[in-house]
């Protein structure tokens, strides 16, 4: 008897709209809140323990030290070519794989015969390293930007291609029979079906391929470049400056966080017009 | 005067483990204004009936014939069929208006005319206040209603039903099925409606073809005409339905 009574559960108290409105609320702005704090947190231990020598900041750098390198760099000048040098090839190299990723998926898409004869090779380059083709690229296309956004573009644009044709694969056949019934042609099929239905999966190509295409300029620019943050990263670790890498990395983060945003903006303002 | 005719129709479907039989000598008429049901058990190959017709799929065997105007030909006149599927199909990201007017702008036939009875039909199915709302914001007897009305856009001679309520409940089901059927008779339609409601096909049409099990052949073609004073609510109510349950599945 007593053990029972014990089980008996606890309701929850009623809450009215006004309380719910208000608990969504203090959630998103706990949510926030913790996000700022790990980072103080995260860059104060950091700060902390390089000033007190518990970590070497010759080895670990420091937040401080971080900070000065790149107010060093932009007074000396060339920080914002390195930036714009890397901010270009990025985005040219996303723009072309995605156009191209997107025209062959279409290709595939209208086309069986295609499809099904490409297979294989698709399969084959989707899986290959594209890093191995390093050397080659840097022979055929030169050691210059050239050779760094054909490396961008092949790292996104496999990825792209797979992506959409299955996208567009798995649109509705009713919807397809439908158009047929209103004698639609294929182009108009495309137009007004497809693309618009695979929408969302094309925002989320788009995200994925600006990570890519920052791997792919970044893994350029290891192998070929005389500028931008790639460069800057590589040349700060033959030289044994930790600072100008983390530095450089710093920006990175900046600069891809604002380009998914940018992204994700797009995504809205389509969205609403719809 | 038969608006369609079919003549020995025959349809085989090819696949890798072999041929299927789907339609075997289906001879019909159709007349204009005719209310056509097709019932036949699930998978007797009405949908292949409503594809044949239509001309998505073409008949091995058999010929069906087309009158436009007192002119007969083999080959389907433009805007000869207007073909509502099982699923309404409406694109989740237009609005209503939009999907109305899809079929137009598919054509190139926006015209004022055009546009003008497409205003008249929203506003007559009291749907002219939805306009500018997303088909997820309907229910499903609306979503159906305006899918009805983008069949009509196009102005089609002969509308084709495949089990267009199926995904309704059953409450729903009778009185969507009922509007549709009134918005077809008032705007002069011929309509081949596929069902495999033997309430709906008796209340609703003049005319019920009964279809075998696959390969689908024609068992047998009822009259139903209807009287005078007969309106679809009333045959509803009125007809012997376990009758006809056991005339149409043995
Ligand atoms: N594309 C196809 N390829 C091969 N066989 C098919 C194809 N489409 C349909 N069939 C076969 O043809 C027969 C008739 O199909 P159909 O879709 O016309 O039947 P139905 O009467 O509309 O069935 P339901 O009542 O379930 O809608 C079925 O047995 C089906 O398996
Ligand atoms: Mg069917």
């Amino acid at each position: 008897m007593k053990k029972n009574n014990k089980v008996k559960r606890q309701r929850k108290k009623p809450i009215t709209y006004k309380d719910y409105l208000k608990g969504q609320k203090n959630s998103k702005i706990f949510v926030f809140s913790m996000q700022i704090l790990i980072l103080i947190v995260f860059i104060g231990l950091w700060e902390l323990l390089t000033q007190t020598g518990v970590l070497d900041p010759f080895i670990f750098s420091s937040p401080s030290r971080i900070c000065i390198t790149i107010v060093d760099l932009a007074k000396n000048g060339n920080l914002f070519t390195h930036i714009f040098v890397t901010l270009g090839e990025t985005v040219l190299g996303f723009i072309i794989s995605t156009l191209i990723g997107t025209i062959v998926a279409i290709f595939l898409y209208e086309s069986d015969y295609l499809r099904r004869i490409l297979e294989p090779y698709v399969v084959v380059l989707n899986s290959l390293p594209k890093i191995a083709l390093g050397p080659m690229i840097i022979i055929w296309f030169g050691a210059g930007t050239t050779a760094i956004v054909v490396m961008c573009v092949l790292i996104c644009v496999v990825m792209t291609t797979i992506s959409m044709l299955n996208a567009f694969l798995e649109v509705d056949k009713g919807k397809v029979l439908l158009m047929q019934t209103m004698q639609a042609s294929k182009l108009q099929i495309l137009f007004k079906l497809i693309l618009p239905a695979t929408f969302p999966q094309f925002i989320t190509v788009l995200k994925v391929n600006v990570g890519l295409s920052w791997v792919g300029s970044i893994m350029g620019e290891y192998l070929v470049s005389m500028a931008g943050l790639g460069y800057l990263i590589i040349y700060g670790g033959q030289v044994f400056k930790l600072d100008l890498v983390m530095a450089s990395t710093t920006i990175l983060c900046f600069l891809a966080a604002i380009m998914y945003f940018a992204v994700a903006l797009l995504e809205k303002h389509v969205n609403n017009k719809k | 005067m038969d608006i369609i005719k079919l003549d020995n129709v025959c349809l085989n479907y090819f696949t890798k483990t072999g041929e299927t039989e789907a339609l075997k000598n289906i001879s019909f008429k159709v007349n204009e204004g005719d209310f056509v049901s097709v019932v036949g058990p699930s998978g007797c190959g009405k949908t292949t009936l409503l594809s044949a017709i239509s001309g998505l799929l073409t008949p091995q065997h058999g010929k069906i014939f087309y009158n436009q105007n007192g002119e007969v030909s083999e080959n389907i006149p433009k805007n000869f069929f207007g073909y509502m599927l099982q699923s309404d199909e409406l694109f989740p990201w237009l609005t209503v208006y939009k999907n109305i007017v899809l079929p137009l702008e598919i054509q190139k036939i926006k015209t004022k005319a055009n546009l003008d009875y497409i205003d008249n039909l929203l506003k007559k199915y009291g749907l002219e206040n939805f306009k500018n709302k997303k088909p997820t914001e309907l229910s499903g007897g609306m979503r159906q209603r305006v899918a009805l009305i983008r069949t009509l856009a196009l102005r089609p001679k002969v509308l084709l039903l495949d089990e267009p309520f199926s995904a309704l409940d059953y409450v729903t089901r009778i009185s969507v099925a009922n509007d549709v059927a009134n918005i077809i008779k008032e705007e002069h339609k011929t309509a081949i409606l596929v069902t495999h409601d033997i309430e709906e096909a008796v209340s609703l049409s003049n005319k019920v073809v009964i279809l075998t099990r696959r390969p689908a052949t024609v068992k047998e073609l009822v009259e139903l005409p209807f009287n005078e004073n007969e309106t679809i609510t009333s045959r509803r109510e009125n007809f012997k339905l376990s009758e006809w349950q056991t005339k149409i599945f043995d």
